[in-house]
């Protein structure tokens, strides 16, 4: 299929393409900030929509492009949205136009409501609408990137009260999507609204930006909403836009949308904002990393050099598909507890079965670097009687402890035994 | 009819070289073909003791793991040197490309230049007279064979000891590898007991392996860098691959590596292998062809050849491990150093009129320590700070018995594929308590105690001693060999390798392999020359 990509070197627009590419379909590509002149690219820019041409052999036409700069009267937008409308029924291509949460006739932002009259006019022409949530993950660009940013330079971060809530997806995800709806090729007007149908906290998403993303703490103070909106009246809407601060507001007044369905009815499965935040935007790599690091902090007592760790991921990857092994958080946390699973006869359980393959791996792992000689080889050279049957007696020792803890841990803990080996995450 | 060779050898271990020398050296045209792959990729091996690499060599997975994660791939493997990346070319592909299907046993072989001699223990011993019983020929008839390879390969450990008569090789062999501190204390209260202990059911002396303690030829003596596992850097190690370069030396001989033989066709006048080389199907004719691929390979040939669809038997010798400890030795301050890592005292049980145990010990600092954490019953890394210590005073052993107690069969089917089909006689469990019973008690008065639940029984066919599917009998009948290997059936065809062995005793097997193929290729060399003579004439 031939795509035309509007806007396709922005935040979406780039990983669209690329997801075109992957799935082996052909993107035709329009920006303003092109200047390559082969033929999949056409250089344009929204405020000069007259001289734009379209190729005649469109599949689809995806609308992305906005206007960055704030001092356009936002009606620019609205005019090369219908003329990219006519454009495309001319050549008799589906037309897709991605407006966003913020839509709304009673927007207090500019966007919103720019963004709701292109809403009216594909309406009109039989097109697609796609409302994506809150867009996070993948390059620092969109909000994503301005809040990546306000969380890396601020160690303090704001916690409004009440409240906010956002819908995120993954903008892989936002990708996907727009690709299954191109595929079921409908000829009438449809809106989908796409993102997470769970509500998340906004401060648990900033959070979560510091944790996963930036690998950062960071503290938060509670902030009312009230005074910012009086702020805002206060200083009127052009400055209030011009500061940002309306967007923060129209973030406040956010619609909820109910995704749910047009979720299922796309097939489309969102990965969980833990493994989306993750800079490659699977989070299976950090999920082998922490786990590599237990086994190996537990096998070494002493933290590993991150050089293992990566080989004990590489070699899951290789001989275990990547899968990760459904530890619980807090044996992540505390390795010394992995003694719990470790014992001869885990094998009835799944997880012990998988866990002492793991184990057994990561010993050889960790045996095959120079951190580990001494742990390995009994290099104190003052070895007497005394020290030697005491060091031996306190391994035996703790060994056999361990394992009466294992044994009651088990009994007590039913359900570990019927826990699942591995789980999935996209 | 002219053919293009007189002799093709398939295989180009042991046996293969063993061979190929009398036939070589009499000026007979042989050509050695075996299965290795071009692009074989081969890692060098290390350079310094093993203990200074493990403390000092940033990249030491890649010999210990493998840099595609060989060694944790092959964790199911019994014996470490499985495990070995450095042995990757060894033992790779080698049931596939021979077409072989295995149910309940441990079948390992190679394609490799020098086959599964670039991988063994080394253990090497002379068959008495009453071992080769079974025989068609007597002990004076391949006596001769045995020093010529003693002689050629190199052999330490001659030391006139309890087992001097047992391995019969000292007149040709080269002094003993100095022991570690472990054995050279075990062997000393061995002897300081020996009149206490029962001569006849237990004997105990220095192993005789295939490593040099002096210089031979281009390899060097054993420098006790304890690499044996990994690969030695000295070539002290006997493998056949090396004698490759010699053999290639005579203009009369020709080596193509690469070729896996599909099928052995005989005609009136000639015989011809048809394989693949290079991706194209070849075909080389030659008046006799002998069959030295390993006995599992060679096997199947033989009974493709001649179309035999019946079952066969597969000796094997049973195997068992165990792990020493000598608790006297536990805060020995030399503790933690490097030491030659095959067997250094070996160990006879007898367990009654016919049967009887053979072993070895070895050191346990050339191996990982992670090689025994896995067996432990607790956490491993309460297993980490037992077996860190406690290894140092430990020795691991292992027990081979006789061959004719497994009861493995393998056969051929209508495709030309062989399957395998393990097991042992019901007595192995009973004849290896007996042994644990008698090493344990023999072991106890020389003040070494035989860990309780450390013996453990190797699964049949792991102990990779394999022979007697084609056995030389007097009288041979369809699917056996005559005194020179010759297969019954099909005249030309001769069967040089652990096939052919009429018999498995519990002994190493490897040197009487090589034994046997130099006896049968000077009797073949003495064919040619007199046919050469008559032709003269």
């Amino acid at each position: 299929m031939n795509i035309l990509v509007t806007g396709s070197s922005g935040y979406l627009g780039e990983r669209l393409v690329r997801y075109i590419l992957l799935s082996g379909h052909n993107p035709v590509e329009v920006s303003r900030d092109i200047n390559d002149t082969s033929l999949n690219c056409i250089h344009f820019d929204l405020n000069n929509i007259k001289n734009l041409k379209i190729p005649k052999n469109l599949d689809a036409v995806v609308h992305l492009a906005i206007n960055k700069s704030k001092n356009i009267e936002s009606k620019n937008d609205l005019f090369a949205a219908k003329k990219l409308i006519n454009l495309s029924n001319e050549v008799s291509a589906q037309f897709i136009f991605v407006s966003s949460q913020t839509a709304s006739p009673n927007s207090i932002s500019d966007y919103g409501l720019t963004k709701w009259h292109i809403e009216q006019e594909v309406k009109i022409n039989n097109g697609v609408v796609v409302r994506f949530g809150q867009i996070y993950g993948g390059s620092k660009k969109g909000l994503y990137g301005e809040l990546v940013s306000l969380v890396h330079r601020f160690p303090i971060l704001p916690s409004f009260i009440p409240n906010p809530v956002v819908q995120p997806i993954h903008v892989d995800d936002c990708a996907i999507g727009i690709m299954k709806i191109i595929e079921q090729k409908i000829q009438i007007y449809k809106m989908y609204c796409l993102a997470e149908s769970n509500l998340i906290l906004f401060k648990e998403f900033l959070n979560k930006i510091a944790i996963i993303r930036l690998g950062r703490f960071r503290f938060f103070i509670p902030i009312p909403i009230a005074p910012v909106k009086i702020l805002s009246k206060v200083i009127g809407f052009k400055l209030s836009n011009r500061l940002g601060i309306s967007r923060l507001l129209s973030l406040f007044s956010l619609p909820i949308m109910e995704t749910k369905a047009d979720l299922d009815l796309l097939d489309l499965q969102l990965r969980p904002l833990s493994s989306g935040m993750t800079k490659s935007g699977f989070g299976i790599r950090r999920k082998l990393i922490l786990e590599g690091f237990c086994l190996l902090r537990y096998l070494l007592k002493e933290r590993p050099n991150i050089k293992i760790v990566c080989r004990y991921v590489r070699m899951i990857e290789k001989l275990r598909s990547g899968l990760i092994l459904n530890l619980p958080n807090w044996m992540l946390f505390y390795p010394m507890t992995l003694a719990l699973l470790d014992r001869k006869n885990i094998d009835r359980m799944p997880i012990g079965k998988e866990l002492a393959w793991r184990i057994n791996a990561a010993t050889v792992i960790a045996e095959s670097c120079t951190q580990s000689y001494g742990r390995f080889n009994n290099i104190s050279k003052k070895n007497t009687l005394f020290s030697i049957t005491y060091n031996l007696s306190k391994a035996i020792l703790l060994g056999l402890f361990w394992y009466a803890c294992s044994i009651i841990f088990v009994g007590f803990n039913q359900g570990f035994i019927k826990k699942k080996m591995y789980y999935y995450e996209h | 009819m002219s053919t293009d060779f007189d002799v093709i050898i398939i295989g180009s271990g042991p046996a293969g070289v063993s061979a190929a020398y009398p036939l070589v050296q009499s000026g007979v045209k042989v050509l050695m073909v075996d299965g290795q792959n071009g692009i074989t990729e081969k890692l060098e091996p290390i350079s310094k003791p093993y203990l200074t690499e493990r403390k000092s060599d940033e990249n030491q997975w890649k010999w210990i793991l493998g840099s595609k994660f060989y060694s944790i791939g092959q964790k199911s493997n019994v014996s470490p040197k499985l495990r070995v990346p450095a042995y990757d070319y060894v033992f790779k592909d080698f049931l596939e490309k021979n077409k072989i299907n295995v149910k309940n046993f441990v079948a390992i072989g190679s394609l490799a230049k020098g086959g599964l001699s670039n991988a063994w223990g080394c253990g090497v011993a002379r068959m008495s007279e009453k071992e080769m019983h079974s025989f068609p020929f007597s002990l004076s008839d391949i006596e001769k064979s045995y020093e010529f390879v003693t002689r050629r390969i190199g052999v330490s450990g001659s030391y006139s000891d309890d087992l001097s008569d047992y391995f019969g090789l000292d007149r040709w062999s080269q002094p003993p590898i100095d022991m570690d501190h472990l054995h050279t204390s075990l062997l000393k209260n061995y002897l300081k007991q020996r009149v206490k202990l029962n001569l006849s059911e237990f004997k105990l002396g220095r192993s005789r392996v295939a490593a040099l303690s002096r210089k031979l030829d281009d390899r060097n003596a054993c420098d006790l860098s304890g690499n044996c596992l990994w690969g030695c850097h000295q070539d002290s190690l006997y493998s056949a691959s090396k004698e490759i370069d010699s053999l290639l030396k005579f203009s009369n001989f020709k080596y193509k590596s690469g070729f896996i033989v599909d099928a052995i066709i005989k005609t009136d006048s000639s015989v011809e292998i048809n394989g693949e080389f290079d991706f194209l199907q070849k075909k080389i004719t030659a008046k006799k062809i002998f069959l030295a691929a390993g006995t599992l390979a060679t096997t199947r040939l033989a009974l493709n050849a001649l179309k035999f669809s019946s079952e066969v038997q597969l000796q094997s010798a049973p195997t068992a491990a165990f792990l020493l400890w000598l608790p006297r030795m536990i805060s020995s301050s030399s503790s933690n150093s490097n030491g030659f890592g095959l067997g250094q005292l070996s160990f006879t049980c007898r367990l009654n009129e016919e049967i009887s145990a053979f072993g070895s010990t070895f050191s346990t600092s050339g191996l990982p320590v992670s090689e025994f954490v896995r067996y432990m019953p607790f956490g491993k890394r309460f297993g980490i700070d037992f077996l860190r210590i406690f290894l140092n005073s430990c020795l691991v052993g292992n027990v081979f018995l006789p061959g004719s107690l497994s009861t493995a069969t393998v056969s051929v089917n209508k495709d030309g594929v062989m399957n395998i089909l393990g097991g042992a006689d019901k007595n192995v469990d009973s004849l290896m308590s007996n042994v644990e019973k008698i090493l344990r008690k023999n072991y106890l008065k020389m003040g070494a105690v035989l860990l309780p639940g450390s013996f453990n029984l190797g699964s049949p066919g792991s102990g990779i001693h394999y022979s007697s599917t084609l056995p030389m009998r007097v009288n041979p009948k369809i699917g056996e060999t005559n005194f020179i290997g010759e297969l019954k059936g099909l005249d030309s065809i001769y069967v040089v390798d652990g096939a052919s062995l009429s018999n498995l005793s519990e002994k190493s097997h490897t040197l009487t392999i090589m034994a046997n193929a130099d006896r049968i290729g000077r009797i073949v060399a003495s064919h040619f020359q007199e046919k050469n003579n008559i032709a003269k004439k």
